[in-house]
């Protein structure tokens, strides 16, 4: 009997001991971890109808939170979308979204100032590419937020490229979307007649119509990363890649990189259907060249369509400008090589900012990357639009040439660069400038630019 | 109770004192022990003795940095020298709306380095920039300058684009300085038949060279943290052309994300910079 008793007190201790640590587990649950993301429908469905809906949970979450501070390339006029969503996100949820417009250049050097100094004084940080989204990752400064992405549906809402561009090397994902970038080509017809299709014609087409007024192909070797574009689109066309995964490593002297670099070498140096100061331009300089119809054509931001139509912005091109597919390499290539980069403008969590505060986060995220929001990015800013069902709202005719965009948003391709991938693209661009300047043979120029890339990763 | 006047002394300065410990002392120190460890953002944070040091004497972009901030430095130094002086002489020459001129002289120092350097971006650009439009017009060049496809004039641009900041300053000092020699010594030097040169020479050089040398030890020691105005100008190309050393330190903090490496940088630019200022106190007192 006094045994039972005994077993019986024990087994009473053990369920007591486990209700009260559920209980304590329970009340110590992070304020984020209360959003039941999945619900009232799962993830996918929940933010890919007309008007977005909130997960249940998200008021005890956000207890007590007023205010989120999120940083924001450049001045605010030029984001009318994003000024729209953050107030449309205000009125849901009564949290103040405070929009912190920083000059461009200098944004990720306030950003990694911020987390360095392990400060919360802002909450979310937009950045530019997946590229500098690795490097905060690979720093340990952002907050995982694979909650909201639990559903495999929500995954299907978005190009197929859009996983890989979120998923860190440890399987997490500490980064949403805002919106997306991509390339295609635009040409003058009254300059070519036909958009050439594979980038060998358009090597002949540039050379043939350029003249003392116009170039015939133009594109940026000057500002950060911008040697990357035309080099990627080139190498992608042939079906090649840019980056070795498994080693970590930007690898450009792979026959399809060769291949690039030579044509992009010959455009200045031998064709002279490119200028030599494309080491000046950034690509919004030149794009800005042909707007300004100094160029027959280029490979640009889908997104430029926008400023080409304006009579204010292009008045050298009104009505002269066209849009094709990113060329493919050649004939003998297969279609769905006719492709461009892709590429993630998103945000990413601070980590050092309270608990209440990232569940607050986490819900903008949200609703950032929603059909409501991203039907505002292209309808209202003419950014492309990473819900790829809102290029089919009728709404979106009355953007430029929307089929286009969306076709070259479904093919396009995304590499992220490894650690360092900033300061590696600006060898690339280095070498590059050492050719167009005459210091350096191309091809030679090509193999001292791999052993410098080489030389300056990160050890495996 | 009486207090010494050393500890009044003291204790007013107390307040300045804390400052410098705050502001230059304490991160003077964070500075060098950061330069001691790893600190790369991918591996675990650890103390390495002076591997950040090897790995920043190994690298091949320290040192091509390293070349075109001497190259920068004396360009930049020697034309806002120059271009302080004769402004500085002019000046003190004019009597007459002289304090308008003066005002008038200041606006470049004003306008901050980044707005400084698109300015010049602008002016440069060979497509529609107007030096070379006014060159070409006067029949000086029969194309354009294209400063950012040649390495070569890349460089001379942004002296020309630093020193065009900076001139004001110098020329601050120098005029100051001209202005306070008694008149009554060039008088005097007239009268014992020294021309202009001669009066410059041994009159006024000797007695502003003081001022001078303050003048170009700043300028000298500004030149060397100059990015401001690169950054928008030319991003530090074409190629590296115009990758000053503070180009280097930047881009290992934000873009290869090195704390460890780039606080190395910092404390070479540091002792490199406490040379040139030893070397200067050394002629200042001569």
């Amino acid at each position: 009997m006094k045994r039972k008793s005994l077993i019986l007190l024990s087994l009473v201790l053990i369920l007591a001991l486990a209700f009260a640590g559920t209980a304590l587990a329970q009340k110590a649950k992070k304020p984020y971890d209360l959003v039941q993301w999945n619900k009232p429908k799962p993830i996918g469905q929940r933010i890919s109808g007309p008007q977005y809906v909130l997960p249940d949970g998200w008021k005890e979450a956000v207890k007590g939170v007023t205010k989120i501070k999120v940083s924001n390339f450049g001045a605010l006029e030029h984001d009318p979308a994003t000024v729209q969503n953050a107030k449309k996100f205000e009125e849901l949820t009564g949290i103040k979204v405070e929009l912190l417009a920083w000059a461009e250049p200098p944004i990720v050097a306030k950003t990694i100032s911020i987390f360095a100094a392990k400060s919360p004084a802002v909450d979310v940080f937009c950045y530019d590419h997946p590229t500098t989204y690795m490097q905060m990752v690979a720093g340990g400064w952002l907050h995982p937020i694979d909650a909201i992405w639990d559903d495999p549906g929500v995954w299907k809402l978005y190009a197929p490229p859009t996983k890989k561009g979120l998923t860190a090397p440890d399987g997490k994902i500490y980064g949403s979307i805002g919106q997306v970038k991509t390339m295609m080509l635009f040409y003058r017809p009254s300059i070519v007649s036909k958009a050439p299709s594979t980038w060998v014609e358009l090597q002949e087409t540039a050379k043939k119509v350029t003249t003392d007024k116009a170039w015939g192909f133009i594109f940026a070797a000057g500002g950060e990363m911008d040697i990357i574009y035309p080099l990627r689109d080139m190498i992608y066309s042939q079906g090649g890649r840019m980056v070795d995964v498994k080693r970590q490593r930007i690898v450009i002297n792979t026959p399809e990189g060769k291949n690039a670099w030579k044509m992009l070498s010959d455009m200045v140096l031998t064709d002279k259907s490119a200028p030599t100061s494309v080491l000046e331009y950034s690509w919004m300089s030149a794009s800005d060249m042909f707007a300004m119809g100094k160029a027959a054509m280029v490979m640009t931001h889908t997104v430029d369509a926008n400023r080409f139509k304006d009579p204010k912005k292009a008045p050298n091109i009104q009505n002269d400008w066209g849009v094709a597919p990113p060329p493919k390499w050649d004939a003998s290539k297969p279609d769905e090589y006719h492709a461009s980069y892709y590429d993630i403008d998103g945000y990413m969590i601070n980590r050092f900012i309270n608990d209440g505060q990232k569940a607050a986060a986490m819900l903008f995220l949200d609703y950032m990357r929603s059909y409501e929001a991203h039907y505002r990015e292209l309808i209202i800013e003419g950014n492309e639009a990473a819900v790829i069902s809102v290029y089919d709202n009728p709404d979106a005719k009355k953007i430029p040439v929307p089929e286009a965009r969306k076709m070259a948003m479904a093919r396009a391709v995304l590499e992220t660069f490894p650690p360092s991938g900033r300061a590696l693209t600006d060898i690339i661009k280095e070498y590059f400038a050492n050719v167009v300047s005459k210091k350096m043979e191309p091809m030679d120029a090509l193999e001292k630019c791999q052993k410098a890339l080489d030389d300056y990763a990160v050890p495996e | 109770m009486r207090i010494s006047n050393s500890k009044y002394g003291f204790f007013l300065n107390t307040p300045g004192l804390l400052i410098v410990l705050l502001w230059v002392v304490f991160p003077a120190f964070l500075l060098f022990y950061t330069s001691f460890i790893r600190y790369d953002n991918v591996h675990p944070v650890s103390f390495v003795g002076v591997t950040n040091y090897r790995q920043l004497f190994n690298a091949r972009l320290f040192w091509v940095s390293m070349e075109k901030i001497a190259v920068f430095s004396i360009g930049s130094t020697a034309l806002t020298f120059f271009g302080g002086l004769i402004l500085a002489l002019c000046l003190s020459g004019i009597t007459r709306g002289g304090g308008v001129l003066r005002s008038l002289m200041i606006v470049p120092w004003a306008v901050p380095a980044v707005i400084s350097g698109l300015i010049w971006k602008w002016m440069f650009s060979p497509d529609f920039g107007v030096i070379s439009d006014l060159l070409m017009k006067v029949g000086l060049i029969s194309k354009p300058l294209s400063i950012y496809g040649d390495p070569s004039l890349a460089m001379w641009g942004v002296i020309i684009a630093d020193s065009w900041t900076r001139i004001p300053f110098m020329g601050i000092i120098l005029l100051a300085a001209l202005l306070s020699i008694p008149s009554i010594l060039h008088e005097a030097a007239k009268v014992d038949g020294a021309g202009t040169l001669t009066r410059f020479f041994s009159v006024d050089l000797p007695l502003i060279k003081g001022p001078l040398l303050v003048g170009l030890l700043i300028t000298v020691i500004f030149s060397f943290r100059t990015i401001d105005i690169i950054i928008p100008l030319t991003a530090g190309g074409p190629g590296r052309a115009t990758y000053v050393f503070g180009y280097y330190i930047w881009d290992q903090i934000t873009k290869t994300l090195n704390f460890g490496v780039g606080a190395a940088a910092g404390v070479v630019l540091f002792f490199v910079t406490s040379v040139i200022t030893v070397a200067f106190v050394y002629f200042l007192r001569k």
